[in-house]
């Protein structure tokens, strides 16, 4: 079933089933009278925020264009009222920053626009503005970001500080920021007292831990603009779904956190940007929560995800993580030949065959993989 | 055991593992001065945003499977050093998807592998179902000239011939501004209703369009999808042209963002070409993409 045919589907059968509170309200939307000839078009109101002390007023869903290889869908988002536009130099080797400059060509009043840098040394970063200026045709963005961080060093980097300073005084930039998708709760509580960045984009999304949420309304409460990226844990579980679509709740789970002002969701396809908008000024209801909780439920648990948390954990000295990868080429890829291999290339001293004797598994997952049994697994397997 | 009895009957024993990505880096010899140290790391699906962040969401489009990273060296680890990223993606269409999302006409190409462009970004590779990425920030010839060797040594185990998949031949090559050619996996024209299919840029005249075949599994869904494509059209302001359209162009539109677009449609394929002035500028691309035969499946 198709998403905008579940959502209409959905609603309409509430509605026969006598609920009067709604369940998960779409934006209000104004469909005016077409003249005679001229097709309709659904407009929708948009849902406004303030970005922080930046003051600027931004739409609660913003425009994530790492993915978009077209100006129409961007024409499009901004037709539909978004106005904040997030990109990166990097996205796509610099094409999604030159896409976007063709649509700022005839529209730099309706959007504000963030894009980023990797930390890099001082003149690589200064040329790394300095060509996003040029491939967005822009003379100044309103928001620069130094792009994936994850430690608090690099939060505080003398180089990064230094050349956004630069960046924000020369004109290039309005306002500055950091992104980060690792480590989020540590940088953003280190971030707060700084009185530095105006502005931090956080993976953040209803499978976060609660200590990220008052990390982001702690922060929020200095005047830090609080954008969302990666509201939907994962994205890749929707074929365990059935015909729930779980991706207007994962947004409006971030959005009622008033720490947050936007998220900024990719949108590729003329559906995704429908179903994203509608989002604003909707508020979060029990079918909203009851199709989270089985998202959360269907993304997988039974693979490992190679986040290499373990490492080191085993005081046996196991390779859970190569262990684990041998396991997943057998039972995920159906590859048996190629799973042990991947096996063999382990040394010896670091296979599982202590697992035999260990009663208590002290290699904890931070994904909720059972260690013990997956090691058991592959001793099984390959031994 | 299964795999014991298996490894038994074909010989494979612990000394001599199936190729996975790892067999495909070279060793620390390959070139003198240069070594890496531990062993690649690798990226799944689930955790592959956490290399490349959001830029993931491209390439799980293109249902990628593995990537496998390691870092070559000159000195100690910290001084010159490059980045070989080798993508499995699973098939060659795929990785051809994710390959010619980032062509562009203006970069250095180069006949390594199938075929590799340099940018500022670095250098790709595609070969196989495979797509090699090597990054440095150090332009120095040596590193440069190590790039090369390495590459040409990853492709050289690659034992896929350095061929494109057949999808590149889905549309006329007359007239096809090179390197501009893309397959997407899934979702053509920015609709998720529609399935893959493949675009270009050509040169007509003195303008440039976009000539584009969207495959279908068979005759009936392509007409769906014709039919939701004109709805689409219809709802987002396009205004329907009363031009005589010779066979087999079945409409033209005035978009609001693509220009104007004609459509046909022939059994399972969907063809068209946008962002035209006139529907007559398209015309004979129309009719050279109703002479390409395609196959009525394409591998994922």
């Amino acid at each position: 079933m198709h998403r905008r045919e579940f959502l209409t589907g959905t609603a309409k059968s509430m509605a026969a089933a006598g609920l009067s509170v709604p369940l998960f309200r779409l934006a209000q939307t104004d469909t005016p009278t077409p003249p005679p000839g001229k097709p309709v078009e659904k407009r929708v109101t948009p849902e406004y925020r303030i970005l922080g002390k930046t003051g600027l007023k931004v739409t609660t869903i913003g425009y994530g264009a790492m993915r978009t290889r077209d100006e129409a869908v961007i024409h499009r988002a901004l037709d539909l009222g978004i106005n904040y536009i997030d990109t990166a130099r990097g996205y796509l080797d610099g094409q999604s920053e030159t896409i976007i400059g063709n649509v700022l060509k005839t529209r730099r009043k309706e959007t504000f626009i963030a894009t980023k840098f990797k930390p890099n040394t001082l003149q690589n970063m200064l040329r790394l503005v300095d060509d996003s200026l040029k491939a967005l045709r822009v003379d100044c963005v309103d928001v620069i970001q130094a792009h994936s961080l994850t430690t608090v060093e690099s939060i505080q980097h003398p180089d990064t500080m230094e050349i956004l300073t630069k960046v924000k005084k020369e004109g290039k930039a309005r306002f500055i920021g950091f992104t980060t998708h690792r480590n989020q709760t540590e940088l953003v509580k280190a971030a707060t007292p700084m009185n530095f960045y105006d502005t931090i984009l956080v993976s953040y999304n209803f499978q976060s831990p609660p200590e990220l949420t008052a990390a982001i309304e702690a922060a929020a409460k200095t005047g830090i603009g609080i954008v969302a990226m990666k509201t939907q844990a994962g994205g890749y579980a929707d074929a365990n779904m059935g015909n729930l679509s779980p991706h207007q709740a994962a947004l409006k789970w971030v959005l009622q956190n008033k720490g947050v002002t936007m998220a900024i969701p990719s949108m590729v396809n003329y559906d995704q940007l429908s179903e994203d908008v509608q989002v604003m000024g909707s508020a979060m209801g029990w079918l909203d929560r009851k199709t989270l909780y089985r998202y959360g439920q269907s993304i997988d648990k039974t693979y490992c995800r190679m986040c290499n948390r373990c490492q080191d954990q085993c005081p046996q000295g196991v390779d859970v993580q190569d262990v684990n990868r041998s396991v997943m080429y057998h039972e995920g890829y159906g590859d048996p030949e190629l799973a042990f291999g991947a096996y063999c290339s382990i040394p010896e001293a670091s296979r599982p065959t202590p697992c035999v004797s260990c009663r208590t598994c002290s290699v904890r997952c931070s994904h909720g993989l059972d260690i013990h049994a997956k090691m058991s697994k592959a001793l099984k397997l390959f031994a | 055991m299964f795999i014991a009895v298996f490894s038994a009957l074909v010989g494979i024993s612990c000394e001599q593992p199936k190729a996975g990505l790892d067999q495909l880096f070279p060793g620390a010899g390959f070139t003198k001065g240069w070594s890496w140290q531990g062993k690649p790391k690798h990226f799944l699906p689930n955790n592959l945003y956490e290399y490349i962040d959001g830029e993931a969401e491209l390439y799980l489009s293109y249902n990628f499977k593995e990537l496998a990273s390691l870092t070559y060296f000159w000195g100690a680890p910290e001084d010159t050093f490059f980045t070989v990223d080798i993508y499995d993606m699973g098939t060659s269409e795929n990785a051809f998807g994710l390959y010619s999302s980032y062509r562009y006409p203006g970069y250095q190409y180069e006949k390594i592998g199938t075929e590799a462009f340099v940018s500022d970004f670095g250098l790709k590779c595609l070969k196989g179902q495979y797509v090699i990425e090597i990054k440095s920030s150090d332009e120095s010839e040596k590193c440069r000239q190590a790039i090369r060797t390495v590459v040409v040594q990853i492709v050289d185990r690659i034992t896929a011939p350095p061929v494109f998949p057949s999808v590149v031949s889905f549309l006329p090559e007359s007239n096809q501004v090179p390197q501009t050619l893309r397959y997407y996996a899934k979702e053509m024209l920015n609709q998720a209703f529609l399935p893959q299919g493949v675009e270009a840029k050509y040169k007509l005249g003195n303008e440039e369009a976009t000539g584009f075949t969207i495959l279908f599994s068979d005759a009936a869904s392509a007409e769906e999808g014709l039919k939701k494509l004109r709805t689409f059209y219809q709802e987002s302001s396009g205004q329907f042209l009363t031009t005589a359209l010779p066979q087999p162009i079945v409409f033209a539109v005035k978009t609001q963002y693509h220009g104007i677009t004609i459509l046909s449609v022939h059994g399972n394929v969907l063809n068209g070409v946008q962002d035209l002035s006139s529907p007559e500028k398209g015309f004979e691309l129309i009719r050279q993409m109703a002479t390409v035969s395609i196959p009525s499946a394409v591998q994922q």
